[in-house]
C-alpha cells in the first residue's frame, strides 16, 4: 500500500467532481469517480475515445485495476483508475506563441465537433486542457466529455471565447505580447476587458462582434435576469454546429501583423564567420552528446538553430526565447518539418513564470514543472550580465539550481556584440571577463571541457554541477 | 442580408450595463440561442429575426 508521501493529488486538480489527477511514485494517474460513470462508459464504448486517440487529438490511457491502487480515502468514490500516456512537458497558454494558441483553439473546436457526432459534448473549453506533445497540440482532459442533450446551449462557449478568441484577437489587433498577460487571468481574458481594448475596426469582424463585443455586453446586461428567451429558447444541434463552425472561421481568420521584433531577424546580424559558426555547432553537438541528457533547456534559443543541432542527441529540447516572433517562427518550422522533440516556448529567464492560482499552487511555475538535465546558454551571458545587469555569481547559482549540466558560451568584452551593448552606457562591469566568469561559475560547477571557437574570440564551456 | 445581422448585433453594443453581481452564464446562453439561429439561418431567418428584434426592443425598453 503506497504511503501518503508517495501519493499526492495534483494541486490544480480539484474543481471537477468527475475525478482528479494524482501522482503515485512519480507516475500520473487519473481517478474516475462514480458520478462520471455513465459519461465515461459512453466515451469509451461509443467510439469517440478511439477516434480521438487514433487521430492524435487526445492522450490515450490504460485502465489500472481499481483495488488496491486507488487513491486512499477516496476509494468509495472511485469508479476506475486510468493511467494516461506520459507527456513530455506540461506548458501553459501564457508560454505559447500565437500559432500555438491558435492551433490549440482549433483542436478544441475539432474535438467538440467530433464529440457531437458521438452524442457527447465538452463540459469545458479551457486552454489548460491542452499541452504540446511531439510538436503538436494534444487534449489531455479525458473526463471533460458529457452526454449531449439536444436543445441545451454549449456550456463551454463562454470559456472558449475567453481562453482562445479573446487573447488571439488582442494579439492580432493590438500586440502579440498580450498572450503572456494570460498569466494574470487564469480563466482567460474577461470579455469586457478585451472588448474595451480592441480597436473599433474589430467590430467589422463579424465573429469578433458576436463572440467578443456582443458577448461582453450580454454578460453585463443580462446577468441574473430571467429573460423569456432563456426559458423558451433552445439551441438545435445544427445551430450549435453553426456556432462552432463560425468560431472556427473566426479563429482561422486571426493573423499576426507582419512586423519585425528586435530578435526576429537575429541570424542576419550576428558576427560569426561560417568557420566560426560551424566550429560552434560542432562543439555544442559534441558536448550534448557526451552528457546524454533527457531534457535540455535552450535559453535564448531564438529561431532554434542550435536546438536543432542538439535535438538528435537528447530526449526533448525546450527551445525557449522571450521574443514572441522568434518563438513563432521556430514553431512554424517545427510544424513544417514535423519535428517531434523540439518544443518552442516563450520564456523570459529574467522573469520566468511563477506559480499562480489559489495558494500559488494551481498553475506551477516553469521550473517546478520542468525537470531539466542540461541548460544551453549560447550567445546569452553578455545579455544577462550587461543588458540586465545580473551578477555572474547570481546567474551561476540560478543555473545550478535548475540543471546538472550547462553548455555555455562566454562572450568577452572585446566582442563586437558586447561593444554594441556598451556603446551608450557606462561600463560598470568590472568583473565581466573570462577569469571573472570562470570564478563565478567555478563556485557551483566544475569545467569538464573548454574550447575556443575557431575564428572567434568566444569560448564554449561544458560545466557539471559540483556535488554539494 | 449580412449587414442586417450586423446592424442588429451592433444594437447590443450600445446597451447600458446592469449593476448587479455578475452572472456570466445567462448572457452566454442567450447569445448562443440568438446567434445560433441566425447562423443556422436560411429559411428560418425571417421568423427568428422578428423574435430577435422584439427581444432587442425589450432590452432597449428596460432603461
Amino acid at each position: 500500500m503506497a504511503t501518503h508521501k508517495q501519493t499526492q493529488q495534483l494541486s490544480a486538480s480539484y474543481k471537477d467532481p468527475s475525478g482528479f489527477v494524482f501522482v503515485r511514485n512519480g507516475a500520473i494517474y487519473r481517478q474516475v469517480n462514480k458520478v462520471y460513470k455513465d459519461n465515461y462508459d459512453q466515451l469509451m464504448s461509443s467510439g469517440l475515445y478511439d477516434e480521438l486517440v487514433k487521430n492524435g487529438y487526445m492522450v490515450g490511457h490504460s485502465t489500472v485495476s481499481q483495488q488496491p491502487q486507488s487513491f486512499e480515502e477516496r476509494d468509495t468514490q472511485a469508479y476506475k483508475i486510468i493511467k494516461p500516456k506520459r507527456a513530455d512537458f506540461v506548458s501553459y497558454p501564457y508560454e505559447w506563441c500565437f500559432s500555438q494558441l491558435k492551433d490549440a483553439a482549433l483542436l478544441t473546436l475539432c474535438i467538440q465537433k467530433m464529440a457531437l457526432k458521438f452524442g457527447m459534448s465538452l463540459k469545458d473549453a479551457t486552454a489548460y486542457n491542452i499541452i504540446f506533445q511531439s510538436g503538436k497540440p494534444l487534449f489531455i482532459d479525458t473526463l471533460s466529455f458529457e452526454k449531449y442533450n439536444e436543445g441545451k446551449p454549449w456550456v463551454a462557449y463562454r470559456q472558449f471565447c475567453q481562453h482562445f478568441v479573446a487573447p488571439l484577437a488582442l494579439a492580432s489587433y493590438r500586440d502579440v505580447r498580450f498572450i503572456s498577460v494570460l498569466r494574470s487571468f487564469l480563466d482567460g481574458f474577461p470579455l469586457d476587458f478585451v472588448s474595451s481594448l480592441l480597436p473599433s475596426r474589430s467590430i467589422l469582424n463579424l465573429g469578433l462582434l458576436m463572440h467578443i463585443h456582443t458577448h461582453a455586453k450580454t454578460q453585463k446586461r443580462l446577468a441574473n435576469k430571467k429573460v423569456r428567451a432563456a426559458r423558451s429558447g433552445t439551441l438545435s444541434k445544427s445551430a450549435l454546429i453553426a456556432i462552432i463552425d463560425n468560431l472556427k472561421g473566426t479563429v482561422q481568420g486571426l493573423h499576426l501583423k507582419k512586423n519585425a521584433t528586435e530578435w526576429g531577424n537575429y541570424y542576419d546580424n550576428t558576427n560569426y564567420t561560417k568557420t566560426a559558426f560551424d566550429s560552434k555547432k560542432k562543439y555544442v553537438a559534441k558536448y550534448i552528446e557526451k552528457i546524454k541528457s533527457e531534457t535540455v533547456l535552450d535559453l535564448g534559443a531564438n529561431l532554434g538553430e542550435f536546438s536543432r543541432v542538439i535535438a538528435p542527441h537528447c530526449g526533448l529540447v525546450l527551445s525557449t526565447d522571450y521574443d514572441c516572433l522568434a518563438v513563432e517562427k521556430n514553431y512554424q518550422q517545427v510544424k513544417l518539418q514535423k519535428e517531434t522533440n523540439i518544443l518552442p516556448l516563450i520564456l523570459d529567464i529574467t522573469n520566468s513564470t511563477p506559480s499562480l492560482g489559489f495558494g500559488e499552487e494551481e498553475r506551477e511555475g516553469f521550473f517546478k514543472r520542468a525537470n531539466i538535465d542540461a541548460i544551453l546558454a549560447l550567445a546569452l551571458i553578455h545579455h544577462l550580465a550587461i543588458t540586465f545587469n545580473l551578477p555572474l555569481i547570481k546567474i551561476s547559482k540560478h543555473f545550478s539550481s535548475i540543471a546538472s549540466y550547462v553548455v555555455i558560451e562566454f562572450v568577452p568584452k572585446d566582442d563586437s556584440q558586447v561593444q554594441k551593448l556598451l556603446q551608450n552606457r557606462e561600463d560598470i562591469f568590472t568583473d565581466y571577463c573570462q577569469e571573472g566568469f570562470e570564478n563565478a561559475f567555478g563556485l557551483h560547477f566544475e569545467i569538464l571541457q573548454k574550447n575556443k571557437i575557431k575564428d572567434s574570440i568566444r569560448t564554449l564551456y561544458l560545466l557539471k554541477k559540483k556535488k554539494s | 442580408m449580412i449587414y442586417f445581422i450586423v446592424f442588429i448585433l451592433m444594437l447590443f453594443t450600445f446597451v447600458k450595463p446592469a449593476h448587479a453581481y455578475l452572472d456570466p452564464g445567462t448572457g452566454s446562453y442567450i447569445l448562443q440561442i440568438i446567434i445560433g439561429s441566425l447562423l443556422a439561418g436560411g429559411y428560418f431567418f425571417r421568423e427568428k429575426l422578428s423574435t430577435f428584434v422584439s427581444f432587442v426592443k425589450k432590452i432597449f425598453k428596460k432603461k
